[in-house]
């Protein structure tokens, strides 16, 4: 079973996600800000990180950065669930090397492809 | 109101109630604030279950259209395999298309249910599928069968009921039903099983009477074509060979209102 590490500081956004990819047959952490994010990822190392962008200690930007930082946990794949839906943003998490950005509200559907895609495509 | 400790100034509790009614203004400000706060949370969770409720409906329409063609491919599969059966036997696919019409109209003269009746128009066809099993020299000879070549001919009905045992499928599982007691008779002189009155169920009961009723209509080596009314004379009446006591005496009953339509699907569908 693929473990998949959600990072939102919503308590009912991050049980939908739970909720949908549940179905879908992964198991799933749930971190409710940036830092509890970090220190998950580095302990189970998730196989693939859904964060969120605004949230109260580190932002999801600062953690993604993080993460790279350390060797353990850069190549985790990372899709960014955010209300942030300009261009500009979007592009700045991109050169983060993330996998996919969903713009909330989301598309359950989409979701659930992006994460299959993720999951099933080349991990680096 | 004066301030606490009671001898104050009132200049001092006017500053006082002046502090204290700024602190009430901020603590409005902060509620309001909040309050917009949770009004936005509230207005994006119900934006995100609005697209729960969209995709919810994309993936019930899809899966729809899905379960439609399997269905679909399902039904095309029995057709294929009822046309099938009609191809080694001497029967036309004419006939076997004849036979699905006159049970339709048997099965709504008896008022059975809708589903039941489509059922049965699509498989009785298939009723003789079972001679799949029965060897040519039997199935194709000239003359009059010996005695064990006629026990081997009766096995078409147990050798089609196994053939479509064990199935999910109302259609299949009433085909085999069909195919099992399609020669069993009413007084219990049929066969395999000999099964007496509602011991066949209808669908059986239905088609033994139709098939005879196409048999007597159409030319055999060993006897011409029957007109209508001679054919409806035997079924009601009997001759040496065939008894109205083999028959349901409720399809009997219902024949002789529809029987007209008999001859209409008989002469609309010929052997080509």
């Amino acid at each position: 079973v693929q473990t998949i590490l959600i990072a939102d500081d919503e308590d009912h956004l991050r049980l939908l996600v739970r909720m949908t990819l549940e179905s879908d047959g992964y198991r799933l952490l749930e971190a409710s800000d940036g830092r509890e994010a970090l220190e998950l990822a580095r302990k189970e190392r998730p196989a693939l990180l859904i964060i969120d962008w605004m949230m109260p200690e580190m932002t999801g930007l600062q953690t993604l950065e993080a993460l790279r930082g350390d060797p353990d946990t850069t190549a985790v794949p990372v899709i960014m669930l955010t209300a942030k839906s300009q261009k500009a943003d979007r592009n700045q998490a991109l050169r983060l090397g993330i996998r996919g950005y969903l713009v909330k509200p989301f598309s359950p559907l989409e979701l659930m492809q992006l994460v299959e895609t993720v999951l099933a495509g080349p991990h680096s | 109101m004066t301030a606490e400790g009671g001898g104050g100034s009132s200049l001092g509790s006017k500053q006082d109630l002046h502090a204290q009614l700024l602190r009430y203004a901020a603590d409005l400000q902060t509620s309001v604030c909040r309050e917009r706060d949770t009004h936005k949370q509230l207005s994006a969770i119900v934006e995100q279950l609005e697209m729960y409720t969209v995709d919810l409906r994309r993936a019930v329409a899809a899966e729809r259209r899905r379960s439609d063609q399997l269905a679909e491919a399902h039904l095309d599969t029995i057709l294929r395999l009822a046309r099938a059966s009609t191809f080694r036997d001497n029967e036309t696919q004419a006939h076997a298309s004849r036979l699905g019409l006159y049970s339709g109209v048997l099965a709504e003269a008896l008022q059975m249910p809708e589903r039941e009746r489509q059922v049965l128009v699509t498989v009785a066809p298939m009723h003789d599928i079972g001679k799949i099993g029965v060897p040519d020299a039997i199935l194709h000879k000239a003359g009059p069968l010996t005695p064990e070549e006629w026990s081997v001919m009766r096995r078409h009905p147990a050798i089609g009921a196994s053939l479509l045992r064990g199935s999910s499928s109302d259609l299949i599982e009433t085909a085999r039903l069909v195919s099992l007691t399609h020669h069993e008779a009413w007084d219990g002189s049929g066969y395999p099983q000999g099964l007496r009155e509602n011991e066949t169920p209808i669908c059986g009961r239905i088609v033994k009477f139709v098939d005879v009723y196409d048999a007597l209509r159409s030319k055999r080596p060993y006897k011409p074509a029957l007109s209508h009314e001679d054919t409806c004379q035997i079924l009601l009446k009997g001759d040496g060979r065939t008894l109205p006591s083999e028959f349901d005496p409720r399809i009997l009953d219902v024949f002789g209102d529809v029987q007209e339509r008999f001859d209409e699907i008989y002469r609309q569908n010929r052997d080509e």
